[in-house]
This record gives C-alpha cells, sequence and structure tokens, in this order.
C-alpha cells in the first residue's frame, strides 16, 4: 500500500505504465481520448515543471482551480500536491463574492482557470488578471525528472471549501497523511463487490461525473490510480449519457438526482444506455429505499458511503445487499475511533482534517482537545454493527444532488425584498422551501422577488417551493425562529 | 423555426425525460417549481435540446432558464 502521491507516481511509471488511467470525452475531436497512466504520470511532471517556473519554493503555497472538470483538472490539482504545494479546487458554481472571500482568503500564488468563469464574472479578471493562468500551461513544460517526496506527508495538502451553517464557507486542509489513511474506506468495498459477485473488479473502471472540488470526486481520482484502474471523466453532467455510452464504466459514484435518471432508464427499459454500468456507491445525501431495493432487484450492486469533508471522505459504508439494511449508512470501517456523544457521531484519527483554514473558531467547534470530531450528524449504532443516521444538529439543508445549502445565506437574500416581514428557508418535500410572512395582497410581489433572484443563483440553490403565512412565523423561547 | 413548434420540441422532450404530460405546461411554467425538475432533469432536457436544435448552449446561459417562455426565447434567437 502506498502512502503519499509521490510513491503512487512511482507506480503510475511501472507497474501501471502501459495501463489506460483516463479516459476523456473530447469536445474537439468528438472522440473519446485515452491516457495511458505512463503519460498521466508525465504530465503531473510537467506540472511540477511549470509551478517552479512561477516560484523558487511552491512548498505551501495555494494554486487556486476554478475550472469545469477535466484531464487538465485532474494534473493542475495532483500535480499540485505533488510539488509540495497546496491545490484549492473550488466550486465554478458559485456566485463572484463567494469566490472572491475564497481566494482571498488563500492568498493564491495563481489560479488555474478554463476561461469559463471568467466569461460571466468580469471582476475575476480584474481582480486577479496577474495571477491567472490557463489549465493547460503545464503542457508547454517537459517533465521535471527530480520531483523527490514532499518535506512532511502531514502539512497541508489540499483546502476544500465547505458551506458553513452560518456565514462564510470553510476550507477544510486536508494532508496526504489524511487522504492516504482514508483510503482503504474507498477500496475495501471492491473486494466486497468480487466476493458477493463473483465479478472481475480488476477489469472495472469507473465514471467520475462529480465535480472535483467534491471530496468523493478527489478521493476516488486517487484511489481508482492507486490500484492502477482507469477513471473515465464526465466533465459535464449535461452529456452523462453520451460519455456513458462512449465510455463503459462498470462503476459510478452517485448522489440521489443521479440515482433517479438512472432509475428511470432501467424502469423505461433504456438500460441499454447505460452501457454496463451495474455498481453504484451512493453517498453525500439520503436515498430513496425503495429505489435501492429495485435496482438491486434489477442486478445492481449498491453500495452507500457515508463521509465528510472533515474526515477526507472516511466514516461508514454498506455494501450488503440485504433488504434489511438499506436504510443503513453502514458498518463503520477501521481507519477511525467512533463514539457517539449526546447521539453525535464523533470520529477520530488519521483521516481526520488538520482544521479550517485560518479559522481557529470554527475549527475548535467541531475538534475537540482529545482529538475528537463532531460530525453534526446524530447516529444510533445497532447491536450488528450497521449504523443509522437519524438527525443533524446543524442548520444545513442537504439536497438531493449532494449539495449542501446554508438556509441563513437564502435568508438573508429573500430578506431583501422589502415586503418581506419575516422569512425562513427550509426544506419543504424535497426542495429548498421558503415561507414567507407578509400582507395577502404583496404575495405575488414577493413571488416575483424570489424569481428573480434566483436568476442569479446557481441551479443547485434555487428556492423552488414558497409558502405565505399570514402570521408571523413561530419562534422558541429565545426567540429564535423555529426551523422544523 | 416557429415558436409554436419550439415549444412543442420542448414539451415532447419534458415529456421524454421527466414524464411531465403536455396538458400540464404552459410558457409561464417555471422549470423547478410548477413541473418540479431536478437539476439533473433540467441539464438532461438541455443536452437534448442541443441535439434537436443543433446548437451548444453556454453554461452561463443556464442560470437564464427559469420558465419554459426563457428556454422558447433562447432557441428562437439561436437555432439555425
Amino acid at each position: 500500500m502506498v502512502h503519499s502521491l509521490y510513491e503512487t507516481l512511482g507506480n503510475l511509471e511501472t507497474v501501471y505504465a502501459d495501463r489506460i488511467g483516463i479516459r476523456y470525452y473530447d469536445e474537439e475531436k468528438q472522440g473519446v481520448v485515452e491516457v495511458p497512466f505512463r503519460q498521466y504520470a508525465a504530465d503531473l511532471r510537467r506540472f511540477v515543471a511549470f509551478l517552479r517556473s512561477r516560484t523558487s519554493d511552491p512548498v505551501g503555497q495555494r494554486v487556486a482551480i476554478l475550472a469545469r472538470n477535466s484531464y487538465h483538472y485532474v494534473i493542475c490539482m495532483y500535480g499540485t500536491v505533488l510539488a509540495g504545494a497546496v491545490a484549492v479546487p473550488l466550486n465554478i458554481g458559485k456566485n463572484w463574492d463567494e469566490i472572491r472571500y475564497e481566494l482571498d482568503l488563500v492568498e493564491p500564488l495563481c489560479v488555474l482557470h478554463d476561461g469559463e468563469y471568467l466569461e460571466w464574472e468580469n471582476a475575476l479578471g480584474e481582480v486577479y488578471g496577474d495571477k491567472l493562468q490557463p489549465m493547460d500551461a503545464f503542457t508547454a513544460f517537459e517533465p521535471a525528472m527530480d520531483v523527490t517526496q514532499v518535506p512532511d506527508l502531514s502539512a497541508v495538502a489540499f483546502i476544500m471549501f465547505t458551506s458553513g451553517t452560518t456565514g462564510r464557507s470553510k476550507g477544510v486542509m486536508l494532508s496526504q497523511k489524511n487522504l492516504f489513511a482514508a483510503m482503504p474506506a474507498f477500496l475495501t468495498p471492491f473486494e466486497d463487490v468480487r466476493s458477493q459477485t463473483g465479478w472481475n473488479t480488476d477489469e472495472f473502471s469507473s465514471l467520475s461525473c462529480l465535480p472535483m472540488f467534491h471530496i468523493s470526486a478527489m478521493t476516488s481520482l486517487v484511489s481508482w490510480s492507486v490500484t492502477g484502474h482507469c477513471v473515465n471523466l464526465c466533465n459535464n453532467l449535461k452529456y452523462f449519457y453520451r460519455d456513458l455510452g462512449a465510455m463503459r464504466s462498470d462503476v459510478m459514484a452517485v448522489v440521489p438526482v443521479l440515482l433517479k435518471s438512472i432509475y428511470n432508464d432501467v424502469k423505461k427499459d433504456r438500460r441499454d444506455r447505460l452501457n454496463g454500468l451495474r455498481v453504484l456507491t451512493c453517498g453525500a445525501a439520503m436515498f430513496d429505499p425503495q429505489m435501492l431495493k429495485n435496482l438491486m432487484d434489477k442486478g445492481f450492486f449498491i453500495a452507500q458511503m457515508y463521509g465528510l469533508t472533515e474526515t477526507c471522505g472516511d466514516g461508514a459504508w454498506n455494501s450488503s445487499q440485504e433488504e434489511k439494511y438499506l436504510t443503513s449508512v453502514g458498518h463503520v470501517d477501521d481507519s477511525c475511533e467512533y463514539k457517539l456523544e449526546d447521539g453525535e457521531l464523533c470520529m477520530r484519527g488519521d483521516p481526520i482534517m488538520l482544521g479550517y483554514y485560518k479559522n481557529p473558531e470554527a475549527t475548535a467547534e467541531v475538534l475537540d482537545k482529545e482529538g475528537w470530531f463532531h460530525t453534526g450528524d446524530i447516529a444510533r449504532v445497532e447491536e450488528d454493527g450497521y449504523m443509522y443516521l437519524t438527525g443533524r444538529k446543524k442548520n444545513v439543508i442537504i439536497l438531493d444532488s449532494g449539495e449542501n445549502v446554508s438556509p441563513e445565506e437564502l435568508e438573508k437574500l429573500v430578506g431583501k425584498c422589502p415586503e418581506v416581514k419575516e422569512c425562513i428557508v427550509k426544506e419543504l418535500g424535497k426542495k429548498i422551501g421558503v415561507v414567507v410572512y407578509c400582507e395577502e395582497e404583496h404575495q405575488q410581489a414577493v413571488r416575483d422577488f424570489i424569481t428573480e433572484t434566483n436568476r442569479t443563483l446557481p441551479l443547485y440553490k434555487r428556492m423552488s417551493a414558497v409558502e405565505f403565512s399570514g402570521q408571523p412565523l413561530p419562534r422558541n423561547a429565545a426567540g429564535k425562529l423555529v426551523r422544523r | 423555426m416557429e415558436r409554436a413548434e419550439i415549444i412543442s420540441q420542448i414539451l415532447a422532450i419534458l415529456e421524454d425525460v421527466a414524464e411531465v404530460s403536455p396538458e400540464d405546461v404552459n410558457e409561464n411554467s417555471v422549470l423547478m417549481d410548477d413541473l418540479d425538475l431536478s437539476s439533473m432533469e433540467i441539464l438532461t432536457i438541455v443536452a437534448d435540446l442541443e441535439e434537436t436544435f443543433g446548437l451548444r448552449i453556454p453554461e452561463k446561459e443556464l442560470r437564464n432558464f427559469v420558465t419554459i417562455s426563457d428556454l422558447a426565447d433562447y432557441l428562437a434567437a439561436n437555432a439555425r
């Protein structure tokens, strides 16, 4: 078992060199490009050479990535870490106010981008113009053949932003040590698939379509290369079916909206367009157990994963295909210690983050002195070891897209409408809903205001259900709005 | 292409992707609210529209699509 990206690089150049490591659909060529691990490794070395051209000492410097998924993204992210710098993958769906906050916070050496964000936010060029670099800048460099192990594997290697429950997002600091300590959680389920189905998992390839700023995509790109398996990149969900059709994939990590789409295909006898897909790893949100059961009955292998950005994706996994365990997130794994404190799941061990970047107060709220990370999830563990999530301590809406949304952030936006006296944002059905207290004759004006506000928001953050109240919203004894 | 034809193409794709009956849709239907479409369904619909109308819809336009009418306006202005 390898313990660092540098050790992995060695394998990519030797034992796995001739295997295909990455596939993707090239828009210009209108066809699939296959990248052998040898070339993948050479490109990583080229990226190190590029970064050295920007600074005499990359160690510890932040490199922001603001782009859609791509092969170059993979190289930029891991090349950065290989050079000893800190990769900061940003969510391209966020508005400029949020991106500016995150960039200012991390003070990047450079911002690698593909031009897309700049198209709708000129401000990026105005403020960070001198630091912007194209994603493919590395291709002009010769591979650096003198890459060595980074000085400290426990040092921060990634900063990944998660939505805060109040105010600004928080930058989760993860080290290579965190990442490789979590690796067994991603590799062991493979053995379960093999032992339960007899499928030859050595030949498996995976379709990666979740954004690379998401912990699940970030960790799986590493775990598949650690074992010499190929990852097929779906760089735009819009072309999910084209890409799946063009690149046969056995495994895919899904969020509920993707699972539903797949489920509909199975239901409508359109399974051919899934092109052999047969293992679905479900994570990031709650799934409909009946849908999981129906897919199992149709021959899919369903694995459920539980983890957080703060735990580097580690947590629990459930590869039981028994109906009675459908609603469980599974067994805890042995990369971490676990305990329940007042019902809240706490984890301790090597995969746990170093803390939130430049935010010791927020870090102290979740990481206690004994090193326990408080997940904010309320759980119970049955005698047979299976864990069930029963609630959340923190105020955050987790959507079927896997995105976490802070209700307070949206309440502030709706509160800007002069006719709104009070409002509260919460889950209504499976959607982001807003309950508004206003005069009855102002309801249409408020509705229009929310529709217009939605135009400024990325798709996943849009408030799609509006309810009105003719009286003040309920408050608790402390005067706070009652959320449930 | 006539606007009515564009709308009928949109409705056909909506029915195929999300099982929304054309009778339940009008130009002012809000995609995520009235029609209860997920973000994935909207993306799939956009991909199908691109294929049907032979164009590429840039990501920045996606934010502007709130109603069926928004989609039709864009296609009317940009489809060949």
